[in-house]
């Protein structure tokens, strides 16, 4: 890894508490992440270390509280919603435990509706999605509406849609948190060719055999990371 | 050019957004629908109600003024319990007609009495209505039509001629399926010549002039009553548009021919009416009319919008979790907002289109059964009923979604996504 070259992100001393009521729960007290473009990360902890906290502000579907984070050489923090809406359509592809994929609505349509946001064209938003569709081995299953589909389908699904867009990161909360093993196996088959043809993933996981497709694992203890 | 693909995207975002909630699309739909066919029928019923009673005027000549007895120094309401007590106005005369004709912009005029007696043919007989009008009356009022026969003309009139017109329920009463025509009848003892048969007509106002029997007003007066005066008159006009002058020529010639102050009305024995101005009372009334019902049915429409603006509500709480998706996509404020009011607009315009329909079906339906039971309200779903109903559907698409849309449009991507 070259590591003179500028990362795709980093971010310093990351800080989260949520409130309910009077209890207050510090989830990240000060965390540092960096991640260079082209790389296959995984991040790991116990259940409420704050995984997803932090992959939500990675893919700025939350703020931090403090700290500093810089995207492609830029200050994030001073990113309005409008901008941020542009960054996570155009630069981000975010993928669910939970699918959330659009019920009764055709697989093809949800792997659109990334394009839709970003205007593109009616007519390459189909052949995109096609091509993102097959990439993902569901060439044969285009028209079928999502709850039509098995939890790996729907799963890789979501994939597509992460990636029609071709955003700088795919960013991925316990993909396999679903699936069972065969449909983990397909599922990282997907992600080690996307990360091939050069994609950056960070996948947030439990399992260590995720964990280990990628090149490293980032490590949440105590709200800060740790390089394993 | 942006604009347009904005408004397609958000157009298609809606109707994909109202697809994949079939059920709850329905339900919303149906308030709307519920909401805009009682304005669509509010609308029209009001202005069935409308021209009905103004055809009704108009039967009596549009373009006419009334003359009619009045006890001075009586208010109205006094002085219905007072003709119905006995009293008796006898100053009003044929001649004060005869003089009325001379105004420059009267054409011409009918005077009438009325009276109740017993009419006999053969052994059969029927108290009715006596209407002792003169020749005239033919001519100027529209809705008098000779079925069979002929009306009499001014010389029988002035002859004293004892024929007789017979509306269609007298005629049935007194000769069945017989023909009536040339036969005698006798009213009140005396003997008059049956020469024509009335068009049914049915009521107009309190009058059922299909039991009225016509006969020549000086043939009413002497042979029947044994008065010189009349109860009231109808003057037509040259100009209608001179028609508040000619009422005003009429007060001074009449109060000239009675000896009265001419500018004192509450002296007068007599009350001048334009047709024009009780139209323009009626239109008043009804018009006020139609808005009080209009209010009831905003207030309906706003328990609907109230009921839209919660469906939309809940709809975007079920939601949450999509729109929490849609922003992670990428979807701006504006387009989720704009995607939220496009649905409660298309909703509404659904419900719009439907209620118009709807409305207009049982506005149709309504008109038939009148028709059925003999009322004629002409009653017909007008332009502006659609137009209104339609644009308050899209309104309170706009109004009512708008709430909501915020709300959506609000939601932070996390809290959306995190929401069970
Ligand atoms: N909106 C919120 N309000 C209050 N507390 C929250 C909120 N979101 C997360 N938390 C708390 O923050 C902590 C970290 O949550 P987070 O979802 O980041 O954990 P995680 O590492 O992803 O756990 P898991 O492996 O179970 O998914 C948890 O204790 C959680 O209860
Ligand atoms: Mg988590």
């Amino acid at each position: 890894m070259n590591k003179k070259k500028e990362p795709l992100l980093y971010a310093q001393g990351l800080k989260k508490t949520y409130t309910t009521g009077t209890v207050k729960t510090e989830v990240l007290k000060g965390a540092d992440v960096e991640i260079h473009a082209g790389e296959f990360v995984t991040i790991m902890g116990h259940s409420g270390s704050g995984k997803s906290t932090l992959m939500h502000i990675l893919g700025f579907l939350d703020a931090p509280d403090e700290g500093k984070y810089v995207f492609e050489g830029k200050d994030t923090s001073k990113f309005d919603d409008d901008q941020l809406a542009e960054i996570r359509n155009k630069k981000i592809g975010f993928v669910f435990q939970s699918f959330n994929l659009l019920p009764r609505t055709s697989a093809l349509d949800n792997v659109r509706l990334p394009m839709i946001y970003a205007g593109v064209p009616e007519k390459e938003q189909i052949i995109k999605a096609t091509k993102a569709l097959e990439s993902v081995g569901l060439g044969h299953r285009l028209n079928n509406l999502s709850n039509e589909l098995s939890g790996g389908e729907q799963q890789r699904v979501a994939v597509a849609r992460a990636l029609v867009n071709n955003p700088s990161l795919i960013l991925a909360d316990e993909p396999t948190g679903n699936l069972d093993s065969a449909s983990t196996k397909e599922m990282m088959k997907v992600f080690d060719e996307l990360n091939k043809k050069g994609h950056t993933l960070v996948i947030v996981t439990h399992e260590d055999n995720v964990a280990s497709h990628a090149h490293r694992t980032i490590e949440i203890h105590d709200g800060v990371c740790k390089r394993s | 050019m942006i604009l347009k693909d904005e408004l397609k995207l958000v157009f298609d975002l809606a109707v994909q957004g109202l697809k994949t909630n079939k059920g709850r699309t329905g339900l919303t739909v149906l308030g709307v629908v519920i909401g805009i066919a009682t304005i669509v029928i509010v609308l029209s019923a009001g202005r069935g109600l409308e021209q009905f009673v103004f055809d009704q005027i108009d039967s009596f000549g549009g373009d006419t003024i009334e003359v009619e007895i009045k006890i001075p120094n009586v208010s109205d309401t006094e002085m219905v319990s007072a003709f119905v007590g006995g009293a008796e106005v006898t100053t009003l005369k044929l001649e004060d007609f005869e003089a009325l004709k001379k105004l420059p912009n009267v054409d011409n005029y009918y005077a009438g009495v009325l009276g109740q007696f017993k009419s006999v043919y053969k052994n059969k007989s029927k108290t009715s209505t006596i209407f002792g009008v003169n020749a005239a009356f033919i001519d100027i009022d529209r809705d008098m039509k000779i079925a069979e026969g002929r009306f009499y003309t001014e010389r029988e009139d002035k002859s004293q001629a004892r024929v007789v017109v017979l509306g269609t329920e007298i005629k049935d009463d007194l000769f069945g399926n017989e023909n009536a025509i040339g036969k005698t009848i006798k009213i009140n003892q005396v003997s008059f010549k049956v020469i024509g048969i009335a068009e049914p007509r049915g009521n107009v106002f309190y009058f059922n002039f299909d039991e009225m029997i016509y006969t020549p007003l000086r043939t009413a007066q002497k042979q029947l009553l044994g008065i010189d005066h009349v109860l009231y008159g109808f003057v037509t006009l040259v100009d209608t548009d001179k028609t508040d002058e000619t009422v005003q020529d009429i007060n001074l010639l009449m109060s000239q021919r009675h000896d009265l102050p001419p500018n004192d009305i509450n002296k007068y024995d007599f009350r001048t009416t334009s047709m024009k101005e009780a139209q323009e009372i009626i239109g008043t009334i009804t018009f006020g009319m139609t808005l009080l019902v209009l209010a009831i049915a905003g207030i309906s429409l706003l328990v609907g919008g109230v009921g839209i603006m919660n469906i939309m509500y809940l709809s975007v709480m079920e939601r949450t979790r999509e729109i929490g998706l849609r922003k992670s996509l990428g979807a701006t404020n504006r387009v989720i907002k704009a995607q939220f009011l496009a649905e409660s607009i298309v909703i509404t315009a659904i419900g719009g289109v439907a209620g118009i329909v709807l409305g207009s079906i049982i506005v149709l339906l309504f008109d038939i059964g009148a028709k059925l039971q003999g009322f004629d309200f002409g009653m017909t779903v007008t332009l502006d009923a659609i137009v209104v109903g339609f644009a308050s559907a899209i309104i309170f698409g706009i109004l009512f979604g708008l709430y909501p849309a915020r709300k959506a449009a609000e939601l932070k991507p996390v809290d959306a996504l995190r929401f069970e």
